[in-house]
């Protein structure tokens, strides 16, 4: 399997001197769904924020398909669609506009843009919502729109930070049965989340970081073997306690 | 005692946040500014009130200066949204909290109405056909020609004084009862209720300082306290308090941004329907999306709202002036000053992680921003130009635009993109 993500050896953080990440190495292949896991403060926010170039890595490096942020700028944004963990909204723009927004710095065509936000705004009960102004919506209705900006982009890689804070029931289906479709049709997503009773049905692979070290990765078979545990919840528990934490 | 000295804290803390801001407002220019406006306020003022004509309505003006300053002005908590968690719990021992918040607000605007009621006073004299209001501004010849003396004079004052300050009691205690119904309906329309019965209130002692202008209003006050027992009220209503804290202090921060960066400060959007058009004819493209960002940003933040206030106040400016020379200065300044202003459309977001996420060249955003204030500012200069026609040489107004947007085109197109792009490298 291609890999569509690489992370070589990647050591960063905000000071040089006390790095958040310590040589962490992980790859997310095309077409594959991966979870990456970690308690509070392992390093997942500042793992993705290096992916996205909002970070430089102290040493090692990121590749999306191949490519270095340095080597195409342009091109290594445009291979992926982020959706953060606390909505990031123009409190200016309605709905409607941050998808139009997205849909420009993405160089999609309008026709396009019309027919996928028409069916992202349904799928996600926002149509209603579609003109109004970040100000009057809910917490899980702007999580509702980043999410949606991302899939209106249909990149190449997902990179999805705790995405089922504050989504209703309805809300959490249809992202993860998008997901599941855009995997199909050879996207691949990262995804971290506390939430292991459903990535664990849904991630091909899990990474799982504590203390900012990579300290396990696997499938959830592979996983099972090194901790003798049957449930995602189980198994990382027993990872990140085995230094005597917990 | 305790709740007191908790109050008195967020005082002394709120105080500490708010004083740099002061410091540096006042080294931009604001000290200099508010006492050139003093000064140059209190002379026209003055020539103003010596040319009083007797027709001139000056008891009902008089009370519709007086009015806001005794129905209006914030009752300051200082309570924080992590309040409702850790306070709230507490109410029935906040009593001594909330009474140093009603008395502070009580001292600092009771201070405000006496210097209103210092400056409204010689108009007051002149609606009242008391002599000797005309060159009356400064404290010592305030009171001294009065019709009986100085003595006759402040004694008017203070025993008005007196009830202003009484009404100014009375409104704020109106105001906290407002504050704790359920309905917010039903606050804004007290407060509606209140403005107009304290203005009311003033225009009766004013233009009838008499037993039965005192009863008037005695009886307005129990009308109203009468109408504040008809909404469903709650003991404290915690969320609308934090809110109202919330609103007050950014106001406050909104006043200060407008001298100094205040980091955080962000301003309502207002949607301004009419517009959303000018926003839509910006072409789908990668190429214009930062356009297309700079131009809501415009339209629905202060920064376009204060575009348009500042053309206006240069139009107002070139028809009021009679030299040609000063309102060649007015043209100029506003053209300037709204320059200025458009420009600071880029301050909003610019530490924005999706400006760093979009696949966009970095240039693409100076160059847009610098395309938005460009237009913007030919716009308002074309809309001043198009109204000093009406009041200067058509000659004269065509040479101030050529020029003035030649320099706009330098300015925002050359120079703008070039200052951000080399603020952006350090």
């Amino acid at each position: 399997m291609d890999a569509a993500l690489e992370l070589i050896g990647v050591t960063g953080g905000y000071s040089p001197r006390r790095p958040v990440l310590h040589e962490v190495t992980f790859t997310v292949g095309e077409a594959e769904m991966v979870g990456l896991i970690g308690l509070n403060g392992a390093g997942k926010s500042t793992t993705i924020k290096h992916i996205l170039g909002l970070m430089t890595p102290f040493a090692g490096e990121i590749r999306l398909f191949g490519r270095t942020l340095e080597e195409a700028p342009e091109q290594y944004r445009a291979a992926y669609a982020y959706v953060p963990e606390t909505p990031l909204l123009y409190e200016e723009l309605t709905v409607r506009e941050h998808l139009r927004l997205t849909a420009m710095a993405y160089g999609l065509d309008e026709a396009v843009y019309r027919a996928r936000s028409g069916e992202l705004l349904e799928r996600f009960q926002m149509d209603r919502h579609a003109d109004r102004l970040p100000m009057h919506l809910s917490k899980g209705m702007r999580q509702k729109v980043m999410i949606m900006c991302a899939f209106l982009v249909e990149p190449k890689l997902y990179i999805i930070d705790e995405p089922f804070l504050g989504l209703d029931p309805l809300g959490i289906r249809s992202l993860l049965d998008l997901l599941v479709e855009r995997r199909a049709k050879g996207a691949s997503i990262l995804m971290s989340s506390h939430i292991l009773s459903t990535i664990e049905r849904y991630c091909d692979r899990f990474h799982v970081l504590h203390h900012g070290r990579l300290q396990a990765t696997g499938t959830l078979e592979e996983l099972r073997r090194l901790t003798g545990q049957e449930r995602l919840e189980d198994m990382f528990c027993s990872l990140v306690t085995k230094d005597g934490e917990g | 005692m305790m709740e007191f000295a908790r109050w008195r804290n967020r005082f002394s803390l709120h105080v500490r946040e708010m004083a740099p801001n002061v410091s540096y407002a006042m080294r931009s220019g604001l000290g200099l500014a508010l006492i050139i406006l003093l000064i140059a306020g209190s002379w026209y003022y003055a020539r103003w009130l010596a040319n009083l004509s007797p027709d001139f309505p000056a008891i009902p003006v008089a009370a519709l200066a007086m009015t806001p300053w005794i129905a209006l002005g914030p009752i300051r908590t200082f309570l924080r949204e992590a309040d409702l968690l850790f306070l709230l719990p507490m109410e029935r021992r906040m009593n001594g909290y909330f009474r140093a918040a009603l008395t502070y607000a009580f001292v600092w605007q009771s201070a405000l109405v006496l210097l209103a009621w210092l400056a409204v006073w010689p108009l007051y004299r002149a609606g009242a056909g008391l002599a000797g209001s005309g060159a009356a501004i400064g404290a010592g010849t305030v009171f001294g020609a009065g019709p009986a003396g100085a003595g006759a004079g402040f004694a008017e004052w203070a025993a008005l004084a007196l009830a202003w300050l009484a009404l100014k009691a009375g409104c704020l205690h109106l105001a906290w009862k407002g504050i704790h119904f359920v309905h917010a309906g039903a606050m804004r329309l007290f407060a509606m209720l209140r403005a107009l019965a304290a203005a009311a209130a003033v225009y009766a002692l004013m233009s009838h300082p008499s037993p039965r202008a005192v009863l008037f209003v005695l009886l307005l006050g129990l009308l109203m306290a009468a109408a504040a027992r008809l909404p469903r009220t709650t003991k404290r209503n915690w969320s609308r308090l934090v809110e109202a804290e919330r609103r007050a202090r950014s106001r406050q921060l909104r006043f200060f941004s407008g001298f100094v960066d205040v980091p955080g400060v962000t301003d309502r959007p207002i949607r301004r329907k009419w517009l959303d058009g000018a926003a839509e004819r910006v072409p789908f493209a990668a190429g214009s999306a930062y356009t297309y960002l700079y131009l809501l940003l415009l339209l629905r933040t202060d920064q376009g709202g204060m575009l348009a206030r500042l053309a206006l106040a240069g139009m107002f400016a070139i028809a009021a002036l009679q030299h040609e020379w000063a309102k060649l200065f007015a043209f100029l300044a506003a053209a300037l000053l709204m320059a200025v202003q458009g420009s600071t459309i880029g301050q909003a977001y610019r530490d924005m992680d999706w400006t760093h996420i979009y696949p966009l060249p970095v240039g693409q955003r100076h160059s847009s921003l610098a395309k938005v204030a460009f237009s913007a500012h030919v716009l308002f200069t074309t809309l001043l130009a198009a109204s000093a026609l009406f009041t200067m040489p058509a000659g004269v107004v065509c040479a101030l635009w050529v020029s003035i947007s030649a320099a706009s085109a330098l300015g925002h197109l050359v120079w703008l993109p070039r200052r951000q792009r080399r603020a952006e490298r350090s």
